[in-house]
C-alpha cells in the first residue's frame, strides 16, 4: 500500500512508520521534515499537500498539539488554538483528504489517553481526544467507497516518559512497538469507527 | 439556590427549568429571549451577561448548535462553526462563569447521544458531544472552591421526535421529566466530572 504518514518524525509517527515501513511504501509528511511539508493547522496547506503527494491507500496522522494550561489560566484563545491544531487539523485531513484516498482505503487519526485519565492542566487535551473519538465513530458511518477510519489513543510513550512522566502521575508507559501495532491493525485490518486504547 | 439557565427556552432548557424552578430562583438567559441575553459564541457577550446576573450558585447551559450534514459534503468551515458554538460556547461559559459562582457552586453543560450512538450526518455532533464529556471530566480535577462540573447527555427528546424524523433510526425517545431529573442531580447533588446519560 501507499501510505501517507503525517507527523512521521514525531515520537508516535516514528512508531507508526517503524511498524508499517517494512511492507508498505511510506510517504512521510511533517511541518518541518519529510518528503512533503504541511502544517495541519492550515487548511490550505493540507489541500496543497494532497495535490502534491497524489493518491493513497491509507493516511495516518500522528500530528497535532493541544494547549496545556491550568484551568484557572486557560483562555478562550488558548483553548481555540488547541482545537484548531490537533482537532480541526486532523478533521480537515479527512474532509480534504478523502478525495485522494483510493476505494477501500483508510484514515487513522491519533488522540491520547488524557480523556480517559485526565491530568491537571490537561482540559484542552482531554476535550480534543474525546472529540476525535466522537468524530471517528460517526464519520465511519458516512464515509463511502469502503473507506474506513479509526483512532489510536496511546498512553505515555517510552520515548517521552523522562520528559512527561512527572506531569502524568501513575500513567502507564507503553512501548513504541505496541503503539505501532495499532496503526497496523487500522491500516491492514478491516475495522472502522474504532478507538484503539494502548495503556 | 440562584441558578442561571442559558438556553432556557429550548427543548432541553425548558426541561431543566421545569425540574428546578419550584425550589430555586431561576435566571433565564438566551440568544433572543430571557432576562439576560447572550450569544455564547461571543466572549464579550458572555462577560456582559455575567456582569448583569452577578453571583450565582449554579450555571446550567443547554445552549449550542452543531452542524448536521453528510461527511462527503461537510466543509471545514461548517465543522468549525459547530465547534465554536456548542463546544467552545459552553467551555467559555464555564471558564468565565466560574468566577461568578459561589463556593460549592456547580456548572452543568449539555451534550447529547450521538457520540456513543452515532447516526449518519452526525460527525460534527459526535465530536462536540464527546469533547464536552472529556472537558467536564478533566476540568473537575482543577476547579477551585468546591465548584463542581457535569455534563447531561440526553437521548432524543420526545418533543423533538417529529423534527428529527428519520435521522435517529431505532433511538428510544426520552421524556422531558427524565432529562430534567439529570439537571437536578447535577445541581443539587454532589457529583463532579460525570457525564449523566439519559437513554
Amino acid at each position: 500500500m501507499r501510505i501517507l504518514v503525517i507527523g512521521a518524525e514525531g515520537t508516535v509517527g516514528r512508531a507508526a512508520v517503524a511498524a508499517l515501513g517494512a511492507r508498505h511504501e511510506i510517504v512521510k509528511a511533517g511541518r518541518s521534515s519529510g518528503e512533503v511539508r504541511a502544517d495541519i493547522a492550515d487548511g490550505a496547506a493540507i489541500a496543497a499537500m494532497f495535490e502534491e503527494a497524489g493518491r493513497f491507500d491509507a493516511v495516518a496522522c500522528c500530528a497535532g498539539q493541544a494547549h496545556f494550561a491550568p484551568l484557572a489560566e486557560m483562555t478562550e484563545d488558548g483553548f481555540l488554538r488547541g482545537l484548531e491544531n490537533k482537532l480541526m487539523g486532523q478533521v480537515n485531513l479527512v474532509l480534504k483528504g478523502r478525495a485522494f484516498v483510493n476505494d477501500g482505503g483508510s484514515f487513522t487519526l491519533t488522540s491520547g489517553s488524557l480523556d480517559r485519565y485526565p491530568v491537571r492542566g490537561g482540559s484542552n487535551a482531554a476535550t480534543i481526544n474525546a472529540a476525535l473519538g466522537g468524530f471517528v465513530r460517526a464519520a465511519a458511518l458516512d464515509l463511502d467507497r469502503g473507506i474506513r477510519i479509526n483512532l489510536v489513543s496511546p498512553a505515555l510513550l517510552e520515548e517521552s516518559a523522562a520528559r512527561l512522566a512527572p506531569l502524568l502521575p501513575g500513567h502507564e508507559v507503553v512501548s513504541s512497538a505496541r503503539v505501532g501495532l495499532s496503526y497496523v491493525k487500522s491500516v491492514e485490518g478491516g475495522q472502522t469507527g474504532q478507538i484503539y486504547e494502548i495503556g | 439556590m440562584r441558578i442561571l439557565v442559558v438556553g432556557a427556552e429550548g427543548t432541553v432548557g425548558k426541561a431543566a427549568v421545569n425540574a428546578l424552578k419550584q425550589r430555586h430562583d431561576i435566571v433565564k438567559a438566551g440568544r433572543s429571549s430571557g432576562e439576560a441575553r447572550v450569544d455564547v459564541t461571543d466572549e464579550a457577550s458572555i462577560r456582559a451577561m455575567f456582569e448583569k446576573t452577578g453571583k450565582l450558585d449554579a450555571i446550567v447551559s443547554t445552549a449550542g448548535h452543531v452542524h448536521f450534514g453528510p461527511l462527503a459534503a461537510m466543509t471545514p468551515d461548517q465543522f468549525k462553526k459547530g465547534l465554536l458554538d456548542k463546544l467552545l460556547g459552553q467551555v467559555s461559559l464555564a471558564l468565565i462563569g466560574l468566577n461568578y459562582l459561589n463556593d460549592g457552586g456547580s456548572i452543568t453543560l449539555t451534550s447529547g447521544v450521538i457520540d456513543r450512538d452515532p447516526i449518519r450526518q452526525g460527525a460534527n455532533a459526535a465530536a462536540v458531544n464527546g469533547a464536552l464529556g472529556a472537558f467536564a471530566k478533566s476540568a473537575a480535577i482543577e476547579l477551585p472552591r468546591g465548584i463542581r462540573i457535569n455534563v447531561v447527555s440526553p437521548g432524543l427528546l420526545e418533543e423533538s421526535v417529529k423534527k428529527y424524523d428519520g435521522f435517529f433510526p431505532g433511538h428510544e425517545p426520552v421524556s422531558s421529566a427524565r432529562v430534567g431529573l439529570a439537571f437536578v442531580k447535577s445541581v443539587e447533588g454532589a457529583l463532579t466530572g460525570q457525564v449523566i446519560i439519559i437513554e
